[in-house]
């Protein structure tokens, strides 16, 4: 402790310059608080105090928790609603649990008439477990899935739905091809025998079609969607896909990849590139 | 005369001075903690002044100075639980004194790079450098001491901060190099060669007053 004060006192009478600086510095004016500085000191402890006291009076993770929570469960319930509501394809689960081979057919009564399995039935047939999607591609006798399907009266959404295909990018795969699911289907268990038709395409893409004349008029355009993202509209006439001609028949074999859209709109054709939208 | 032992005059008898009140700083905080406000009021004004001047000579802006003086007693008040005794208390409140003045030093940088006007002003030293220097003695006395220590003070207030820190504790403020040391956290051996850097730093800047 000697040593070391005796260095530095060393050190500062060493440089002569420096001595001369620490002099400089220590003979400048010192200055002195103000008067009221306790009285102003004491009063910003108090206000200070004043807002400590005012704070939120529940712990810091329940003032964020608990709004967090009732967003979460809000925006869970609008996500998933508009997600059902609008989805034009039923997704098909093909999974290893449920595989498509060894499915019961539902039994038919006497008069033709196919019970779906919303309806309430009564008995051992309550207990059949047919997926809806699945039920209607392997059923010769169904008409349309609009009996299966609950219809809702909104079609279009405001609400900020995430649109499955948007997110996965531009590959479209047949109804029921999905190449995640851990057992895929064969295509020919399916009533398009695997091939992916202009309609399937334009569903994926978020627009419902109606086909007339052999003519593939857009219906409706979901919002966010895809489609509505390139500029379809209700009203539109698909002329062709890929530079190929559409009509209800036309189909693109078991992968599709989405290239452009030429469209007519009244006396309007349009060409839609689908690449970079 | 060593230089060292004339500067801690001042310094020891102010320890003096302390060692007469009736209670130590440990004391005092000890009471300022069960809740006895005039032990804070002595504790302030203790310090006000040594804390005050020192914040002054790092800011070169009084007021300024005063309401930071102010704020350092405030945290102190505020964190005084968490406060460990085995430091001395002149030390803890130099290094919040330190640590709020450099914090504001760096919010007036970025203020200064946000300002507008700064683009189309320039600052007070560049245009003090356009006018001729005036080398006629001034008839007042008091006028170039005054004159001086704004040269001084301003020259201290444009070290870096690094540097100014530990010279104004050195030289104005009269602290030893360990008291230094850990009012910054730093070794005693970098201490010394910062106090020793910042006066080389100062005599460029002060040559026509050696």
């Amino acid at each position: 402790m000697e040593n070391e004060e005796f260095t530095s006192l060393r050190s500062d009478n060493f440089n002569p310059d420096e001595a001369n600086i620490s002099r400089i510095l220590g003979s400048l004016k010192r200055v002195e608080a103000p008067a009221d500085f306790d009285f102003r000191v004491r009063s910003s402890i108090a206000v200070r105090r004043e807002t400590e006291i005012r704070r939120f009076p529940f712990p810091a993770a329940v003032k964020f928790a608990l709004p967090l929570a009732i967003i979460l469960l809000v925006g869970g319930y609008v996500v998933s609603t508009m997600y059902y509501r609008n989805s034009p394809v039923e997704p098909v689960p093909v999974t290893a649990s449920a595989p498509v081979t060894t499915l019961p057919q539902p039994p038919s009564t006497t008069n033709g008439e196919i019970p779906s399995p919303s309806d309430n039935i009564s008995g051992d047939r309550a207990k059949i477990y047919v997926p809806k999607g699945i039920e209607s591609q392997k059923d010769p006798t169904k008409i349309s899935d609009d009996s299966v399907k609950p219809k809702r009266a909104v079609r279009f959404s405001t609400g900020g739905s995430i649109d499955s295909a948007s997110q996965e990018g531009r590959r479209i795969f047949p109804e029921g091809l999905d190449p995640q699911a851990r057992q895929p289907a064969r295509p020919k268990d399916f009533e398009n025998g695997g091939q992916i038709t202009a309609k399937d395409v334009l569903a994926q893409m978020g627009a419902d079609v109606n086909i007339s004349n052999g003519e593939l008029i857009i219906g409706s355009v979901k919002v966010h969607s895809p489609a509505e993202k390139a500029g379809l509209k209700s009203g539109d006439i698909i002329e062709s896909i890929n530079d190929r001609p559409v009509n209800e028949k036309t189909s693109f074999g078991g992968q599709f990849s989405g290239k452009n859209l030429r469209v007519k709109r009244g006396e309007n054709r349009l060409q839609i590139d689908l690449q970079h939208k | 005369m060593p230089l060292d032992k004339f500067e801690s005059t001042g310094a020891e008898a102010l320890q003096t001075t302390v060692a007469e009140e009736k209670l130590s700083d440990h004391a005092l905080i000890e009471a300022t903690r069960n809740g006895d406000e005039q032990a804070f009021a002595e504790i302030v004004s203790r310090y006000r002044n040594q804390i005050t001047n020192f914040l002054y000579r790092f800011l070169n802006d009084y007021d300024e100075a005063v309401d930071l003086a102010q704020e350092t007693f405030v945290r102190v008040y505020f964190a005084i639980d968490r406060y460990h005794t085995q430091y001395a208390f002149s030390t803890y409140i130099y290094r919040i004194a330190a640590n709020l003045a450099i914090s504001e030093i760096r919010r007036r940088k970025r203020r200064r790079l946000l300002s507008l006007t700064g683009l189309f002003q320039s600052d007070d030293d560049s245009q003090v450098e356009f006018q001729p220097p005036d080398t006629r003695n001034l008839p007042d006395a008091d006028l170039i001491e005054a004159e001086q220590s704004r040269t001084i003070a301003k020259a201290i207030a444009a070290l870096p901060e690094k540097y100014r820190v530990p010279i104004i504790l050195r030289d104005i403020e009269g602290k030893s190099y360990d008291e230094i040391a850990e009012i910054m956290g730093l070794g005693l051996g970098t201490t010394k060669s910062r106090i020793s850097r910042a006066r080389g730093l100062l005599k460029e800047k002060l040559s026509h007053y050696l």
